[in-house]
């Protein structure tokens, strides 16, 4: 089997990145806003990565734009999955192929505005994330 | 018997900060704390909203869309009214990453949101811990004024009604 394409075990961590200019995280709280689907590029599902084969938080972030700043949201698979919310693997992607991506298929750009969605933007943010690592600049090419 | 007996232990009653103050003192204290609200909702249409209008290129990232200047405009109108209205300000005020601006004032308990979508759509949300507890559409044919203080009655919007 291919790297990326077996089951997301429940220990598994999983990263976020949120842009640090939204203003998403900040006086150590997280906003729901951090777990809303992009109504274009979370079609399928909201995007997370799998640490273990992204690395650190800082590697995850640096992923970003050149130039911008990220924090980076930690969560944990079995923790998503005790409160309903589901976590795939999702290796392929538009722009290639990504071990580390997965997604959360239940929150996505069709049923982003359902009260449904928004209750699991606020579980995620509010109960569900481990920790939020950063700021990290991603340097200028 | 009882009653009377017990009623000589009894407290008297809790004074109001009017009759404590004196009606002159608690007008004082009022407009002051008016002017703290009509400060905090200036500062946040100042620093963040038209801020946001000048350079949205500060929001725009992968999948984070900057607010259109329409949504800004809606945005500082409710900001304007709830100002006049001495609203106690929002304790944030984040964009959504498909170009909507959301107002959240967090109580003890209770979050309550005020929701501008990126098509216009205003919605007023009460949450209670992660439940979302009540959703309403403040419909954009209406004056702003009306639907706010016909849908938007719990907590934020109740704090003004009671007054």
């Amino acid at each position: 089997m291919k790297d990326g394409c077996e089951p997301i075990a429940d220990d598994e961590l999983l990263y976020r990145r949120i842009p640090a200019s939204s203003d998403w995280y900040q006086s150590g709280q997280l906003k729901p806003e951090a777990f809303a689907p992009h109504k274009k590029r979370d079609v399928t599902g909201l995007s997370v990565s799998r640490a273990k084969y992204r690395g650190t938080e800082h590697d995850e972030a640096m992923r970003g734009r050149p130039g911008k700043t990220y924090y980076v949201a930690v969560l944990r698979a079995g923790d998503l999955r005790r409160y309903g919310i589901e976590v795939v693997a999702r290796p392929q992607t538009p722009e290639g192929y990504d071990p580390a991506h997965a997604e959360l298929p239940q929150l996505n750009a069709g049923n982003r505005r359902t009260d449904e969605t928004l209750e699991r933007q606020r579980l995620l943010a509010e109960k569900l994330c481990l920790c939020v690592k950063g700021p990290f600049t991603v340097p200028s090419t | 018997m009882i009653t009377v007996e017990a009623r000589r232990f009894m407290s008297p009653a809790i004074q109001t900060p009017r009759q404590i103050l004196g009606d002159m003192a608690v007008t004082a204290l009022d407009a002051q704390r008016k002017e703290r609200i009509c400060q905090a909702w200036q500062d946040l249409i100042d620093q963040k909203l038209i801020e946001w209008g000048r350079c949205p290129d500060k929001l725009a990232d992968e999948g984070v869309e900057a607010p259109s200047g329409e949504t800004i405009h809606l945005a500082i109108q409710l900001a304007e009214l709830m100002k006049a209205r001495s609203l106690q300000p929002p304790t944030s005020v984040v964009p959504d990453p498909n170009g909507g601006i959301v107002f959240e004032r967090r109580g003890v308990s209770i979050v309550e949101v005020i929701h501008i979508w990126e098509d216009g759509t205003i919605e007023y949300q009460l949450y209670r811990g992660t439940k979302l507890d009540k959703r309403v559409k403040l419909p954009l044919t209406t004056d702003y004024n009306d639907c706010i203080m016909r849908y938007a009655c719990e907590g934020w919007m109740r704090a003004y009604c009671r007054r």
